[in-house]
């Protein structure tokens, strides 16, 4: 187990309902927030393990007694996790949106409508996923993708019918049997999703069902060939358009096209895929199995929606917002980039899309400076589509290229924008930055634009006759500045005009304003300063760590038996965990949200912990330093850092495998995140080889706790 | 305690307390730096019972004595069992130093040399046809004093189930002068001076060991340890040939020599098991 394996499952756990707000209006969005859960939380929050095996259990009619027990259990557990994630979305817009467009879905069957319950997941995977016992997530990432309410009432469909027919537990029990004769073959599992994977046959037994669902409540029959487009081409952004010289903000400043690949990648994606690894059937398949069942249908209504068109919109949009925010928090800044450029289309001058902007290119700026840049473009291969040719601009940047075009960029959006405190704060971070730039002299920077040079350069001679000839008696204060300028400018820049230095004419306005220089010269005596008395205190753990507040977040615990995924021995696990970090953490000032959210879950301590995940990810995605980074949930993590200031928010992970009666392992280590300084420190690993048992789970804690 | 011992001892205190300063460096299991165990050893005595056999006596596993009643017991002591109390520090992530208490009861072979005509004892009863043997066999203490050095496995956070121990000390036997020594039912062994010769005197040998323990983990300080011990015993004394001589003790002081000398080499083997305390 890794930092990846964590990163890969909070990820998923970031899997998917809000008063039902009357919209009129699309919404400008220009006071976006990331969206939180409001209000009293539904009943399914607030059920303890044991109850959610109790509910399962109820609803669990396709297995034996034994398997009955073991995938109630299983789907308990793994249900509560997402539930109690953070991400999993209540009494907000666009939950209540999903939630109507399910109960037009099924409103003739008012027992089934009471036994399913919808709920939005923020996660940018265009997916949706059935859960037992009824609990279905849409993810924002599907609804940023989709056109209108019928694609997303095709997709509804489907996954109520895996519900109806049962799919999952069929799936369970022929995993069960698969694995019980083929042991060897089975590679180790680490989640639900991969446990409970459904067959093709459900697949086609899904959509066909969804068919007479869909059918049923009117709508058109044309989206579903789109719905499956939807799907194919959902690995792509939201939309597809080229880049235009509208990608950077101000018309002034000279970007070379010769920086940009000739042409874009290819979408390689097409429907015939081959599907052999995969538990979907390939698009084809799908397409050809549904036109087989239309034929059962005829006298097709011709409805794309129910609800007012707006209303879709606005939930599109904010599912789209909070793409980009979340390729922020994931480190993806050119993705982000690109959803901003798109959603800019329609929302120009939106303030939080432009201090989302400014936000990104402070961070490519650090990068230039502090990072590998190789890191913002390490995918460019494998990207398709628009998006590539961005991807092979910022290839084809050098560092210092870099960083003076991302301090172009946050100066623009800082002068259309002036009085943003965090757009303020992030062009001040900025331009510190460019005293970091290796082998660099502002000196070097031209105070005249690219275009103005070159128009200068082109007419210098007649220019400089014109100013010979000059009647001087006449000549105007603004002449006489305009021919000062023309003088310096055409003598003293010894810049060669060609593409190769388009950065050196980048800041032309910049390099001479006041408040710059004196940022930037400040930066540069503190970091002479530093460097001539770098005699830098260290600290020890014990003033770090003691007398601390300790935000102990939800763990990730795992257990597998002969390679593969335990679910009883994982519940052993998280049980005897919880239960050692009780018992050895009571003189200590620690706010387990484990517990907080089994036995009084409230909406305030679910975002409380949605929102440390993010700040979480945030971080360890962060492929700069964190001092000069600004978190993209700023203004709300500064509201709980108010009561929580110089806490340590801790990350616990542990894996126990068990290979045979003799050979066990528990591993695990944890990391501890400064909430104030955004540091992160990692503890010693703890590994044993001892079965899951108290005094094994208790060192485990004992030494995750043993700083505090 | 001779000082020899004593210097062995001052000396791994002042290892513990060096490597201590390193052990803040690294992780351990509850952070358990010490070890104390407590364990018993059993040593099968295979060579000696090898002798056993007909009438050949010596270096064989037979001995007598008297219990409270004053009736002669004969024993045959096939293994020697020893306590052991240990200590030591952990350092340096997975090793360990430390001391080594032991202490055995060992039953001195049955003097059959006692005998003229050693051709002719019965083995059942080590009477000589005709000539019985009454006199008790001497009892002997033995303690071990060892320093180790041990590891545990790499792969887990020590102390862990897998532990290697070499050690190095020394042993010292003496009389154990608390016994109901006689020379028959009705004659008690009152000058010790006519039963052993030097009844006061410490036989040193030295020891060298290498032990393996697996450690079942019984709670998060206690381990049922199981293990295995070989040891390579040298004498620091001189056996010689007996002679007898009817005015000598009945245990003269080579006889006692050359026994211990051969028992000590002989402890090869010890299977031992107990309970260890980390804390």
């Amino acid at each position: 187990m890794n930092l990846f394996t964590l990163k890969k499952t909070l990820l998923l756990i970031m899997a998917f309902s809000f008063s039902t707000l009357a919209f009129s209006q699309v919404q400008t969005l220009s006071n976006f927030k990331t969206t939180r859960a409001s209000g009293e939380p539904p009943a399914v929050f607030k059920l303890s393990f044991e109850e959610t095996v109790q509910k399962a259990l109820l609803e669990i009619t396709a297995l034996d007694e034994k398997n009955k027990e073991n995938y109630a259990r299983l789907t308990a557990y793994h249900i509560n996790k997402i539930l109690k994630s953070g991400y999993v979305l209540y009494g907000d817009p666009m939950t209540a949106f999903v939630n109507k467009v399910g109960d037009n879905l099924i409103k003739n069957d008012a027992n089934l409508r009471d036994k399913i319950q919808f709920f939005v997941l923020k996660n940018n995977m265009t997916n949706a996923l059935c859960t037992e016992p009824g609990i279905i997530f849409i993810t924002t990432g599907l609804l940023a993708q989709i056109e209108n309410e019928a694609q997303l009432a095709y997709v509804m469909c489907h996954e109520i019918a895996h519900y109806q027919e049962k799919h999952l537990q069929y799936a369970y029990k022929e995993e069960h049997q698969k694995k019980k004769s083929k042991p060897t073959e089975v590679e180790a599992a680490d989640s639900y999703s991969d446990l409970v994977m459904l067959s093709k046959d459900h697949e086609f037994d899904a959509d066909a069902r969804a068919l007479e669902l869909y059918y049923e409540a009117g709508y058109a029959v044309s989206e579903i060939n789109t719905v499956f487009d939807v799907l194919m081409y959902s690995y792509l952004p939201f939309d597809e358009i080229q880049i235009g010289n509208d990608f950077f903000a101000n018309d002034a400043v000279y970007i070379p096209q010769s920086y940009f690949p000739e042409k874009s990648n290819p979408i390689k994606a097409f429907e015939d895929y081959d599907d052999t690894k995969s538990t979907h059937p390939n698009i084809r398949k799908r397409k050809e199995a549904i036109l087989v069942e239309l034929k059962e249908y005829k006298n097709w209504q011709e409805n794309i929606r129910f609800f007012d068109e707006i209303e879709f919109k606005n939930v599109q949009n904010m599912a789209r917002f909070e793409t980009v925010r979340e390729n922020v928090v994931l480190g993806e800044y050119i993705e982000a980039l690109y959803g901003i450029y798109i959603l800019e289309k329609k929302f120009p001058k939106n303030e939080y899309l432009e201090t989302t902007r400014a936000i990104i290119w402070s961070y490519i700026a650090q990068l230039s400076t502090t990072g590998s840049t190789s890191s913002l473009t390490s995918n460019s291969s494998k990207v398709e589509g628009n998006i590539s040719m961005l991807y092979g601009f910022f290839k084809k940047l050098n560092k210092q290229e870099l960083a003076l075009l991302a301090m172009r960029e946050v100066e623009d959006i800082y002068r259309a924008f002036p009085n943003i405190s965090v757009i303020k704060e992030v062009r001040e971070a900025t331009i510190k930055n460019m005293a970091h730039i290796k082998n660099f002299k502002l000196s070097k920077l031209e105070e005249i634009s690219y275009y103005e040079a070159l128009e200068l350069r082109e007419n210098k001679d007649t220019l400089i006759t014109q100013i010979d000839t000059l009647n001087l008696e006449n000549e105007t204060k603004y002449d006489r500045i305009k021919r000062m300028r023309i003088k310096q400018s055409s003598s003293q820049s010894l810049t060669e005009l060609i593409d190769d230095n388009f950065a050196y004419f980048l800041l032309y306005d910049l390099v001479s304003a006041d408040d710059f220089n004196k940022i930037y010269n400040d930066e540069n005596k503190k970091m002479r300063n530093n460097q001539s008395s770098s005699n830098t205190t260290a600290v020890s753990d014990k003033e770090r760590y003691n007398n601390k507040e300790i935000i102990l977040m939800t763990p990730y615990l795992q257990a597998s038996k002969k390679g593969i995924y335990d679910v009883e021995q994982t519940i052993k696990f998280n049980e005897i965990y919880e239960s050692e970090v009780r018992k050895q953490t009571k003189k200590k000032n620690l706010l387990n949200f484990n517990f907080e959210l089994n036995e009084n879950f409230t909406t305030e301590s679910y975002n409380e912990i949605s929102l440390l995940t993010d700040y979480y990810l945030f971080l360890v995605n962060l492929k700069v330093n964190i001092s000069a980074a600004t978190f993209i949930d700023k203004e709300e993590f500064n509201t709980y850092l108010s009561k929580h200031d110089h806490s340590f928010m801790v990350f616990i992970l542990g894996e126990a495998t068990s290979k045979s009666f003799l050979k066990h392992r528990l591993k695990g280590k944890a990391q501890y995140i400064d909430i104030t300084t955004g540091e992160i420190y990692l503890s010693k690993d703890y590994y044993v080889n001892y079965r899951i048992n108290k005094a094994s789970v208790g060192g485990l804690v004992y030494q995750m706790f043993s700083k505090f | 305690m001779s000082k020899f011992t004593l210097y062995i001892i001052v000396f791994q205190l002042m290892l513990v307390s060096t490597f201590n300063s390193f052990a803040q460096k690294h992780s351990y299991f509850y952070n358990q730096k010490n070890s104390f165990a407590i364990r018993a050893s059993i040593n099968p005595r295979l060579i000696p019972m090898s002798n056993n056999r007909g009438d050949a006596l010596d270096g064989g596993t037979y001995f007598q004595g008297y219990d409270k009643n004053n009736k002669r017991v004969r024993g045959d002591e096939k293994v020697n069992l020893m306590l052991n109390l240990s200590y030591g520090r952990l350092f340096g992530g997975n090793k360990i130093i430390g001391a080594e208490f032991n202490y055995q009861k060992h039953h001195l072979t049955v003097n059959r040399k006692l005998f003229v005509d050693n051709d002719n004892i019965d083995p059942d009863s080590y009477e000589k046809k005709g000539i019985p043997f009454l006199s008790s066999s001497p009892i002997f203490n033995v303690y071990d004093i060892n320093v180790f050095f041990g590891h545990f496995k790499k792969s887990a956070l020590a102390p862990s189930q897998h532990l290697f121990q070499y050690g190095f000390g020394v042993r010292m036997s003496s009389l154990n002068t608390k016994q109901n020594y006689r020379m028959d039912a009705n004659t008690p062994i009152t000058d010790l001076s006519k039963f052993v010769e030097g009844p006061d005197d410490n036989y040193l040998s030295l020891r060298f060991t290498f032990s393996y323990t697996y450690r079942i983990l019984l709670t998060k300080n206690l381990n049922l340890d199981l293990g295995l011990s070989t040891c390579v015993g040298l004498s620091l004394v001189q056996g010689g040939l007996y002679t007898f001589n009817e005015n000598e003790p009945i245990y003269n002081k080579y006889y006692i020599e050359t026994r211990l000398k051969f028992e000590n080499f002989m402890n090869i083997l010890y299977f031992r098991s107990g309970l260890s305390f980390d804390f």
